[in-house]
């Protein structure tokens, strides 16, 4: 353990001496975050709450009682606000983006969406509220109304704390990646050669240079954690249950940043991959869109990433106050991923230090 | 030779079809500086990769004071130094830190550690740019932090492998006075090079390496000796004709002929060093002596007569 630290601790040294390390791993998601959540914050109506208008277009008992169901609805979030809107006003206030869109009711229970391309994610939101309110209308009841189940995971949800942890989630791959191209560059430049010369275990500068890499991916998901909390906002569930699930987003990404990295021959080529596989798996797993706006094949697909597990995880915990036992899911593949990739890995990176 | 502290026996490594190292042996004793020489691909560098237990033989042994040399024997490899031809350092780092990190792995810590960064620091005269990044440094002075963590955790062994190459006039002349430094501490060194001048100063015995196996291994004079090479005392001066140079030389130890030439005369002799004053005292006492060279036959061309190759070709 003793030389783990050592090589952890001089890596860490130079990753921090050498800024772009801190760019990867702090300022970039964050930065990221910050965009992303201004972004889609923007789209609603304003404070990352989506007002949509609620038309008794129909003018029926019928579109009446739809109309009042929705705007009684007490499973309404803070994230979605629904209000009356005369038909006369209802373009005019999308237009004047007084509201996100507005839903008309017809007489029959049909429904129609008016909304603004400028203003996509309400619209779509819309367009699911719209949507489910037929799906309730069909089956008879106002039950089914899925108010919990609107994009950006249907809960009430922390944009700045989904995209915190999406973009983290991203550029972990980068920050993890540099263990095994660390190794691969210490190749290149003899110091392994000179470590190895040693009584020095491979296996203790393999686990130092992961380790190093994992302590920095680690503590720029805290910083973004913190910051978004403190200045934006952002909630992102019990603390606790953010730090498990965060710790293990490190474990399972740095198990393929491991396997991945010790495909490669080169450092370039170590990067290459890694940029190919971080973003596949962030993409996959909604780290840009949300999985729910997705088609229901990629929403599958998602929950086989570590980037979509991680981040359903969170989203269990900001927005359902999920506890730890409630994710175990989450965390048991997590975990999984973690292991069986870095076993792997560890297997891959071999190689390197081959006598 | 006093007891050997390092034994090579029959070291053989192949990559794919190419045999790097072919049954190679000799022995290093405690105190010696045991020089490898041959030209670029000869086998040099694999070989000390395997000495320092980098890498694994496919047959033979390496054992340090009887302990095998294996990349599994931590604690020989603990004992070894190992200078490698490249620099190998944190070039982000400044030296005293790449002395820091090496000396941890090696198990130094503490003021021990401190104490004994300084004392190399002195030794390879970099005690003043001990902070500055080793980017910052000219080449010469990487190749001095390069040597220094070599030898930092005092090993019983120090591997220097070409350590002169590429470094102007003046680092190369720091860095061999530092060696002759060790090597008169009493410690081992092996010194592989392909510049014969510098093995001719350093090294007690040598080992010519070619094609990845020995093809001699002894002192510089026994090597040369082997091969028939003389030395060659020249004097020049003025000398009277019709002295018979030869007859006044008769009695000295060694000498194998005289021969006249336009500035002088010229003695083989089997070794110049012991009969030079005698020499020079019986050719004096027949005109005057203007100059005076000895040639010694060298590594340079002991390599040539065993290979029928310029060492560097």
């Amino acid at each position: 353990m003793g030389h783990v630290l050592i090589v952890a601790t001089t890596e860490l040294k130079r990753r921090i001496r050498s800024r772009s390390a801190l760019i990867t791993a702090i300022v970039a998601p964050l930065a990221l975050a910050v965009v992303f959540g201004n972004l889609i914050g923007g789209a609603a109506s304003g404070g990352g709450t989506f007002d949509i208008g609620i038309v008794d277009a129909g003018g029926t008992e019928m579109s009446g009682e739809i109309a009042a169901a929705v705007l009684a609805d007490d499973r309404g979030s803070e994230a979605v606000r629904f209000s009356s809107v005369a038909e006369s006003d209802a373009e005019q206030l999308v237009e004047d983006a007084e509201l996100g869109a507005a839903i008309l009711v017809g007489g029959e229970g049909e429904m129609s969406v008016i909304s603004s391309e400028e203003r996509a994610i309400s619209s779509q939101i819309a367009e699911a509220v719209a949507h489910s309110i037929a799906g309730s209308v069909q089956s008879g009841g106002q039950e089914s109304i899925p108010l919990g189940s609107l994009p950006l995971g249907g809960r009430e949800l922390s944009v700045m704390a989904y995209f915190g942890a999406s973009m983290s989630g991203l550029l972990l791959f980068f920050t993890m990646g540099a263990g095994p191209r660390s190794m691969m560059e210490d190749r290149d430049n003899h110091t392994l050669s000179r470590m190895l010369s040693g009584p020095v275990a491979p296996g203790a500068i393999l686990a130092g240079k992961v380790l190093a890499a994992a302590a920095l991916g680690a503590f720029g998901f805290v910083v973004v954690w913190l910051v978004t909390t403190v200045m934006f906002e952002a909630e992102w569930g019990d603390p606790l249950g953010v730090f498990v699930v965060l710790i293990l987003t490190v474990f399972a990404i740095g198990g393929i940043s491991l396997f991945v990295g010790g495909l490669a021959r080169t450092p370039q080529q170590a990067e290459t991959y890694t940029t190919v596989v971080g973003f596949l798996l962030a993409l996959l797993g909604g780290a840009f869109v949300p999985p729910v706006d997705t088609p229901a094949a990629l929403r599958a697909l998602s929950r086989f990433t570590p980037n979509g597990l991680s981040l359903n995880a969170f989203s269990a915990l900001n927005a359902d106050e999920a506890s730890l036992a409630d994710l175990a899911p989450e965390l048991l593949a997590l975990i999984a991923i973690g292991v069986v990739f870095g076993a792997f890995g560890v297997q891959t990176s071999r190689k390197l230090t081959a006598a | 030779m006093t007891s050997a502290l390092l034994a090579v026996q029959d070291l053989t490594k192949t990559f794919g079809a190419r045999t790097a190292v072919d049954a190679l042996s000799f022995e290093v004793a405690e105190g010696e500086t045991f020089g490898l020489l041959g030209p670029n691909g000869s086998g040099k560098t694999t070989t000390i990769s395997m000495i320092s237990g980098i890498l694994q033989a496919d047959a033979g042994s390496v054992t340090l004071a009887g302990e095998a040399v294996t990349p599994n024997a931590r604690s020989a490899k603990g004992r070894i130094g190992l200078v490698p031809q490249d620099i190998a350092l944190y070039l982000d780092l400044s030296t005293r830190e790449n002395l820091q990190f090496f000396g941890r792995l090696q198990g130094l810590s503490g003021d021990a550690l401190n104490k004994r960064i300084d004392e190399v620091l002195e030794i390879v005269a970099l005690a003043d740019r001990a902070d500055d990044r080793v980017s910052d440094y000219s080449g010469g002075m990487k190749r001095r932090a390069n040597i220094a963590v070599g030898m930092l955790h005092e090993p019983a062994l120090l591997i220097l492998d070409e350590p002169t190459v590429g470094v102007d006039p003046q680092s190369r002349n720091q860095i061999l006075d530092a060696v002759e430094a060790l090597g008169s501490t009493g410690l081992s060194v092996i010194y592989t090079t392909h510049y014969m001048e510098e093995a001719e100063r350093l090294c007690d015995r040598v080992g010519i390496l070619d094609q990845g196996t020995t093809l001699a291994v002894g002192t510089q004079r026994e090597l040369v000796t082997r091969v028939g090479e003389q030395d060659r005392i020249v004097v020049n001066g003025t000398f009277t004709e019709e002295t018979d140079l030869e007859a006044t030389l008769t009695g000295v130890v060694g000498i194998h002929g005289v021969d006249r030439t336009a500035a002088g005369v010229e003695v083989a002799v089997s070794d110049a060093r012991s009969v030079l004053v005698d020499v020079l005292g019986r050719i004096g006492q027949h005109g005057s002596i203007t100059n005076v060279d000895v040639t010694e036959p060298n590594l340079e061309a002991l390599f040539l007569h065993l290979t029928g190759r310029a060492l560097r070709d």
